[in-house]
């Protein structure tokens, strides 16, 4: 069944000028791209970090002899290469445009896409086992050990029957039976259920300032601490639109619209002093995150800069409110600076404390009043820490 | 390096495309030589000086083959260069396999080698071998031109996974061809189909294949859509690599033989053989089984014979029992289709394209799987399943369904009709969309390349 390779029908037909006039604008243009994008690359200068990954980039390889010998200098360029390729990420839109619109693709990189837009991860499908170290760590501590677990996106997607079942995989039932089971630690649960999807970005995994206000006004009531609420004139809204972690995984073709990222004048939290690595007087809010051009700009740090390993936030004015040791991830960030107007706080991101870090010595060394643990129910992956420095 | 990289498609395949058109005629074959060369030491240099070796001691073999032809001697020279090459091959391939299957039965403990297979070695040893029995045979006058050997053994299009390109195919047009525009445009277009086939189809396949096989506990659902994306993967992938192949050599003046034709809607096994991997089939049909007696023989021998082909076969995709019984099993269906099997199904064309598909779809299962154990699981999950469906298959179906059925009518000669259809109705505009595919392709392959290495790295997922 061996052919040679045969003219279409059409080109014996066709008119030979113009073919010939296609064959030659095939030809050069085909080179040109080549070239175009080739020499591009070479001759642009070296971008060192990409926004929509959120990565450095590869940067150039200097040759020796052994990395040509063993191949490995030659798998590096590759790596540099493609790293800086002229349009890349418009090349990685384009393929998110095909995934999306041709293929019909509801997941990318994971995250499925919603019918409303609400972007949402999967959710894993085992229980999450709960250390020994928390029920210890309770009965060392001393004090009333508090647990705000914000539900995932995904628990409340699947409570409100957005998502299909496989992308849940009762999500519901394991949140549940975790809450129970940091209760049966001898924690007192502070009940984030009523959270609503609409208090979450679309675009990215945390809650929004409405999330973090509920959460805040659900925290203070059950601990028993003054509740400060800003006024409407307090809300201010980022001009930009905000596109968070998912959509930085999924590209920019699968979000239908970016988010407004809320929060409140920085005024509002006058007299409260954050100190971190070892400096007092830090910002409650960094407008300059909202200020800054850019679809990937991370927008969610202009709550207190981000993540710190160990910082305090308190009122110079009123040192005689309680003390709290909030043990917290991200989705703490918006909330705290609200939590700062009622009470102090002694606050450790337990991700990144050293591993010898005792956070037990650390609660006696401040003398805490309570224990808050702050976090959204995606906590599996924290366990392993938690159990190491609890 | 591989065509489906950036540095081959924007730096590699650039640079030589316009410094061959700039050379003369003259230096052209060395240009693609040294070309071909870096092509093939870029990631692996050290395995760049067995392909020369290779090329050089084929190289004198064929000398003394032609040199000594009516001398007695020059079946023993034939001989030893069967064993030299089939040594190499057998080293670096099969040492390993060899080893470890003698230890297995029979308790021995002997040291397996851990060799690391040179890329392309099975191509470049069946385009050596071929070269000097085509020269022993008569078929072509042998080379004394060095550098023309080695192009011709290491001319980079067909290097790395074919097509077997047999000698006789391209030594006239390694002396002398012609390059013309028309060739040009058409290896563009050929190539950026390929390109496409691979990038797009196949590793979309690939993703769902790959995902399926590493579960456990497969639903019948799930199973098929596992085999029906692997099947497709497999094909894209190959066939693409085929028309990029057959695409840059266009581009340079060479014209290959085809090497795929629309495999799958085959109506038996036999012919399934004649439309997939056309130049292997037809390399083991004229070096092994008409060497061997062919057809000409009893119907006895017929079929040892048969077995012996399918058996290599097998065992050249790859050093595993599974791939030998891959080979096994469609030596078995090929001699039942040849004693009565094919008979009846000529009389059932439709039953016999989805009999066909079927056989093929589960001698997919023993080829991709690692062990026996894994491939009968699989297939008791195709046909004999504890769960029809499962939310693991529903999943696969909303996420990649669309991307199947496409693969599907492009694994048909139908999207070739119908563009052909269009292209001709449509006159100038329609030559004019054929080009603008070629390139749009182009554009959608390198997205889905760049894309492959996205990688956004998302902090601590809180």
């Amino acid at each position: 069944m061996e052919q040679p390779l045969m003219k279409t029908q059409q080109e014996t037909n066709q008119t030979p000028s113009f073919d010939r006039i296609m064959m030659w604008v095939t030809t050069v243009s085909f080179i040109l791209v080549l070239l175009t994008i080739g020499l591009g690359t070479l001759v642009r200068e070296d971008r060192v970090r990409s926004q929509l990954e959120n990565r450095t980039l590869a940067q150039s390889v200097e040759p020796t002899v052994e990395g040509i010998a063993t191949g490995k200098d030659m798998l590096k360029m590759e790596t540099y290469f493609t790293d800086q390729l002229l349009l890349r990420g418009t090349f990685v839109e384009i393929q998110a445009l095909l995934s999306k619109d041709v293929f019909r693709q509801p997941f990318r990189n994971g995250i499925y896409t919603a019918k409303n837009d609400y972007m949402i991860e999967p959710s894993a499908s085992g229980n999450v086992k709960i250390p020994q170290a928390f029920k210890q760590f309770v009965g060392e501590v001393d004090r009333p050990v508090y647990m705000a677990l914000a539900p995932s996106k995904t628990v409340i997607a699947e409570r409100d029957k957005l998502i299909p079942s496989y992308v849940a995989s009762n999500a519901n039932e394991r949140y549940e039976k975790m809450v129970r089971d940091f209760q049966a630690a001898g924690m007192t649960n502070l009940s984030l259920q009523g959270l609503k999807l609409s208090d979450y970005f679309k675009t990215d995994h945390h809650w929004n300032i409405d999330g973090a206000t509920e959460a805040y006004q659900v925290i203070t009531k059950r601990m028993g601490l003054s509740t400060t609420l800003p006024e409407t004139k307090w809300r201010k809204e980022d001009q930009h639109a905000y596109y968070g972690s998912l959509a930085r995984k999924t590209t920019l073709s699968y979000a239908a619209s970016g988010d407004r990222l809320d929060y409140y004048a920085p005024a509002f939290f006058n007299g409260i002093d954050v100190c971190y690595e070892g400096k007092c007087g830090r910002p409650v809010i960094d407008e300059s995150f909202v200020k800054q051009e850019g679809d990937y700009v991370d927008r969610y740090e202009v709550f207190l800069r981000g993540n710190h390993d160990i910082m305090s936030m308190k009122s110079a004015a009123n040192r005689n409110r309680p003390t709290i040791l909030v043990l917290k991830d991200s989705f703490a960030n918006p909330v705290l600076p609200l939590l700062a107007k009622s009470a102090n706080l002694e606050i450790v991101d337990i991700r990144y404390v050293p591993k010898s870090f005792d956070v037990s010595r650390f609660a006696k060394q401040k003398q805490i009043d309570s224990v808050l643990f702050l976090h959204n129910s995606n906590i599996a992956g924290l366990m392993k820490t938690y159990e190491d420095k609890l | 390096m591989l065509f489906s990289s950036t540095i081959f498609l924007f730096l590699f395949l650039p640079t030589v495309l316009l410094v061959y058109y700039v050379l003369p005629r003259t230096f052209r074959n060395g240009w693609l030589l040294v070309a071909s060369l870096f092509f093939y030491a870029f990631g692996e240099p050290r395995f760049a000086l067995l392909m020369l070796l290779s090329v050089t001691i084929n190289y004198f073999f064929a000398l003394f083959v032609d040199f000594y032809r009516q001398h007695v001697g020059v079946k023993w020279i034939m001989f030893s260069m069967i064993v030299v090459n089939l040594g190499l091959l057998g080293w670096f391939k099969y040492s390993g396999f060899f080893v470890r299957s003698v230890n297995e039965s029979f308790g021995l403990s002997w040291f397996v080698p851990e060799v690391v297979l040179p890329l392309g070695i099975s191509f470049y040893t069946f385009h050596a071998m071929s070269y000097v029995i085509d020269i022993y045979k008569g078929k072509e006058a042998v080379q004394k031109n060095p550098l023309d050997l080695a192009l011709y053994i290491a001319f980079f299009p067909q290097l790395v996974a074919g097509p077997i390109v047999r000698y006789n195919t391209i030594a006239s047009q390694i002396e002398c061809r012609q390059e013309t525009v028309s060739d040009f445009a058409r290896g563009v277009r050929r190539f950026t189909i390929g390109l496409s086939k691979k990038l797009i189809l196949a590793n979309g396949c690939g993703q769902v294949a790959d995902a399926v096989f590493n579960m456990k506990d497969l639903s019948m659902g799930l199973a098929w859509i596992g085999i029906i994306a692997y099947a497709l993967q497999i094909y894209f992938d190959f066939s693409g690599y085929s028309d990029m192949a057959i695409g840059l050599a266009l581009m340079f003046g060479f014209h290959f033989l085809e090497n795929f034709n629309y495999p799958y809607i085959s109506k038996s096994v036999s012919e399934f053989w004649r439309r997939w991997h056309i130049s292997l089939g037809s390399w083991f049909r004229d070096y092994v089984y008409i060497p061997l007696g062919g057809n000409r023989v009893s119907p006895w021998r017929q079929y040892r014979n048969l077995a012996i082909v399918w058996m290599l076969t097998g065992l050249w995709h790859g050093a595993s029992w599974t791939f030998v019984a891959w080979g096994a099993y469609y030596g078995v269906w090929i001699m039942l289709e040849k004693a009565f099997l094919g008979r009846w199904l000529e009389r059932m064309p439709v039953v016999s394209t989805v009999w066909t598909l079927i056989l093929v779809l589960v001698g997919w299962v023993f080829f991709r799987s690692e062990t026996f154990p894994e491939a009968v699981m699989y297939i008791q999950a195709m046909f004999v399943p504890d769960v029809l469906w499962d939310e693991r298959a529903s999943y696969q179906l909303v996420q990649n369904g669309v991307l199947l059925l496409v693969a599907c009518i492009a694994a048909t000669p139908i999207p070739k009709y119908l563009g052909e259809r269009v292209v001709v109705s449509l006159g100038k505009i329609g030559t004019t969309m054929q080009y603008g595919y070629a390139m749009l392709m182009l554009f959608l392959a390198t997205s889905a390349l760049v894309a492959s290495t996205f990688n956004p790295f998302i902090y601590f997922r809180f």
